[in-house]
């Protein structure tokens, strides 16, 4: 029996699979969950709590870019792409959890935890810990300039947000990064 | 920082200063600057070199069918919200189509187009069984050579190959299984990717290019966890060898834990009783820990040995009630009845 070879997923461009993910085809969402998934379940890990919280978004980023992949501008790699919707994820994450924790300690009339609390739990040294305080806004934006080596145009893109804010976003997390790692 | 030129080091850093070498002639005379751009590269640093967390290949491929199937799903309300559009459309592509067929001259017999089936089986001579359900085939390879190929362009399925020793999960795209006496002794994977968990071994990733052989006579082979109560048995080592093509990633093995280790050592020396017990307590211990779905599986199994029909049952029931897209569901299911 002649079986008709699958295309490889290593020879289509990330543009031809999201063009085959918008037209329906699931085999080629596959592809592209196997190919950017390991360099976006890192970024997450550090932009988020931890496994649980990375996972999901994970989880989340890939169905929000099958749903969306129609508006990808076919640019041969998409993990800027990517990595723009897991940290608007992100983002949207840490501020539900500030909305509960903000709840949560009106209720308790306690001080306030608006802050995101989570990432302080799995804190595994200084600069994870440093990292983990800062809000999640400014931490996707340090991961994206410093780790994922975007431009601060690029973040602007993929955030929606206008480049002076991702230049304060930068300047700020850097300053309370240094100062916590400098013991100040 | 007391210079007042600290801030173009960052500027600088991040592509909005217009004037580089201003900057690097000051950095030459400023200690403060200097001092600054280091610090910021040493964070950078810092940054870069937090740890990973590799993930499992079982785990990944979990998520990877997770999220194909949370997908899949996704779509099917879609097509409801448009139902009545379609479905006018469709009644109206079924009149004029009608029409053309009853007033056509030539006596055309309308071929019957079916959708294309995604799984494509090639076992002329071998047993096997197939059957659908849901988003999930499964097919039975009882002995001979099956070369199946999937194609995951359409709609989502996902595979399982129930070997008598063992099962694959197929994430594409076209491999082959060879089985005889009861054991399979060889996974050839063509192209894309095969999860096989064989018996109590950790699961076996096998990429494009893989082969997976048994090289001892296949009777040495310790047998898979059946339904059925086994016998008891000395445990036995197989050699196993994978032979990977160039450029092929070589095989991934889940890390197991001490205590599941030891449960299932007591399975397969024959004392299900113990291993029950074993099993349960892991169970019941690490209800979030990605080994749970195996030890409440193997728990089943092994009442199931123990001739405790009840508790197996109750088992079988709750792993599918824990794990109801369980990468064991469609080997356990027959114990839940």
């Amino acid at each position: 029996m002649a079986l008709k070879p699958a295309p490889k997923a290593d020879s289509a461009t990330d543009a031809e699979l999201l063009t085959r993910i918008a037209a329906g085809d699931l085999g080629a969402l596959g592809d592209l969950y196997q190919r950017h998934r390991v360099d976006l379940r890192t970024f997450l890990l550090r932009a988020t709590s931890g496994h649980g919280d990375a996972d999901d978004v994970l989880h989340n980023t890939f169905l929000t870019a099958a749903r969306i992949a129609a508006r990808f501008d076919g640019r041969e790699s998409c993990r800027p792409w990517l990595i723009g919707i897991a940290a608007r994820l992100v983002q949207q994450r840490g501020q539900k959890l500030a909305r509960v924790a903000r709840y949560l300690a009106r209720i308790a009339s306690a001080r306030s935890l608006a802050r995101d609390p989570v990432p302080e739990l799995h804190a595994r040294n200084d600069v994870r810990h440093a990292l983990a305080h800062l809000s999640a806004a400014k931490r996707v934006v340090i991961l994206m300039a410093e780790v994922e080596g975007m431009t601060c145009a690029e973040i602007a893109t993929a955030l929606n947000i206008p480049i002076g804010t991702v230049w304060t976003r930068l300047h700020h997390a850097r300053r309370e990064l240094v100062a916590a790692l400098e013991g100040g | 920082m007391s210079c007042s030129r600290a801030i173009e080091v960052e500027a600088a850093r991040d592509g909005r200063l217009a004037d580089r070498g201003a900057l690097d002639r000051h950095l030459h005379t400023c200690a403060d600057c200097r001092a600054y751009a280091d610090r910021l590269d040493a964070l950078a640093r810092s940054l870069r070199s937090l740890p990973d967390a590799p993930e499992d290949e079982l785990a990944a491929q979990r998520a990877r069918n997770r999220l194909l199937e949370g997908y899949d799903a996704t779509r099917v309300p879609r097509v409801h919200r448009r139902g009545r559009w379609m479905a006018a459309s469709a009644v109206l592509v079924a009149t004029v189509a009608a029409i053309y067929l009853v007033t056509a001259r030539r006596s055309a017999r309308a071929p019957m187009i079916a959708a294309a089936d995604p799984i494509v089986i090639d076992a002329e001579h071998a047993r096997w069984s197939r059957i659908d359900d849901g988003t999930t085939t499964t097919v039975r390879l009882d002995d001979g050579d099956a070369r199946i190929h999937v194609d995951h362009r359409g709609v989502w399925r996902r595979l399982v190959v129930l070997v008598p020793d063992g099962e694959l999960d197929d994430v594409g795209t076209t491999f082959l299984v060879r089985v005889r006496d009861g054991h399979t002794f060889e996974v050839a994977v063509e192209d894309g990717r095969v999860t096989f968990l064989r018996g109590h071994d950790a699961p076996l990733l096998l990429t494009a290019g893989e082969r997976w052989v048994v090289h001892e006579p296949v009777a040495a082979v310790a047998p898979v966890p059946s339904a059925a109560p086994a016998p008891p048995r000395a445990p036995s080592t197989p050699s196993i060898r994978v032979h990977a093509a160039a450029g092929a990633t070589g095989a991934a093995r889940a890390p197991i834990g001490d205590e599941l280790r030891d449960a299932i050592s007591d399975l397969d020396a024959g004392d299900p009783t113990t291993a029950s017990r074993k099993l349960r307590e892991i169970v019941e211990r690490y209800p979030s820990d990605p080994r749970a779905e195996d030890a409440a599986y193997l728990l089943a199994i092994a009442l199931q040995r123990a001739s405790d029909t009840i508790g197996a049952r109750a088992a079988a029931r709750d792993y599918l009630q824990r794990f109801p897209n369980g990468f064991r569901r469609a080997a356990i299911e027959p114990l839940a009845r």
